[in-house]
């Protein structure tokens, strides 16, 4: 759970393109598939001569030998999921917030004031990341904060572009604060 | 030598404790899944469609390989 500070207001929320996700899970899917698909190599070919496989037996073996498989695979699409689901940048009306899930205990939380960003660079790593409009987004913060880096963001313009807006509108309200103060 | 120690028995004694290892230690994924959906998890709606599939798929793969290995029980 996040907890916002005072005032702070939550502008807009991204993570990783949905692609990395399907691709993860497409390993896993041919990994579901690839014993089924073997199971038939073996009952075609007869690759394993004087084996009975397929008795009825043999069969009920083979299809809770599978399930325990599909359990394993399933629980692995679910650690995938937390991972992708519960890995997201915030964008508030003070601050960036970078939270990162790193396996199920690992829980890293990181965030920037929009005054402090310095450059924000934009990275597309190829063609398929140009037709699908995703890629990697760097911001460099002033000061001793590290190089904040999100990788396969979907939609990489967009959030550059509201950082940006927001970095303007906190330095503006900054400058605000200093006039008044030098004035009064 | 006692009957779970000769043939099948023996193989399907040991086919029922891992298919129960296996279904601890999927409640116990499970609670810590569902531990981290509720508490970091933004969007209610999708943390509770989530819990469905994910509930839905575990249940129905336990009752086949449990059904599977009743057959040769």
């Amino acid at each position: 759970m996040i907890t916002f500070q005072a005032g702070e207001q939550l502008i807009y929320k991204i993570r990783k393109h949905w692609l990395v996700f399907a691709v993860e899970v497409a390993v896993l899917g041919l990994l579901a598939v690839i014993p089924a698909l073997l199971l038939v190599f073996i009952y075609r070919l007869g690759v394993i001569p004087g084996v009975e496989f397929f008795t009825q037996i043999g069969l009920a073996w083979i299809v809770f030998g599978y399930s325990l498989w599909l359990i394993i695979l399933t629980h692995l699409v679910a650690l995938i999921w937390t991972d992708y689901y519960l890995d997201v940048w915030l964008v508030t009306n003070q601050r960036v917030i970078d939270v990162e899930q790193l396996g199920l205990f690992h829980r890293q939380i990181a965030s920037f004031r929009l005054d402090l960003i310095q450059d924000i660079k934009i990275l597309i790593p190829g063609f398929l990341a140009t037709v699908l409009k995703y890629g990697n987004l760097h911001i460099q913060t002033a000061g001793d904060f590290r190089e904040f880096k999100i990788k396969s963001v979907a939609n990489p313009y967009r959030l550059k572009e509201i950082i940006e807006r927001e970095h303007h509108r906190a330095r503006a309200e900054l400058q605000k604060v200093t006039v008044v103060n030098n004035i009064s | 030598m006692s009957p779970i120690f000769s043939g099948l028995t023996f193989k399907i004694s040991y086919a029922w404790l891992g298919l129960g290892v296996l279904l601890v230690v999927s409640a116990i994924l499970t609670v810590i899944y569902f531990y981290h959906w509720r508490k970091y998890g933004m969007n209610t709606g999708v943390v509770v469609l989530t819990e469905v599939l994910y509930l839905i798929v575990i249940a129905v793969l336990f009752m086949i390989a449990g059904l599977a290995l009743g057959q040769i029980t």
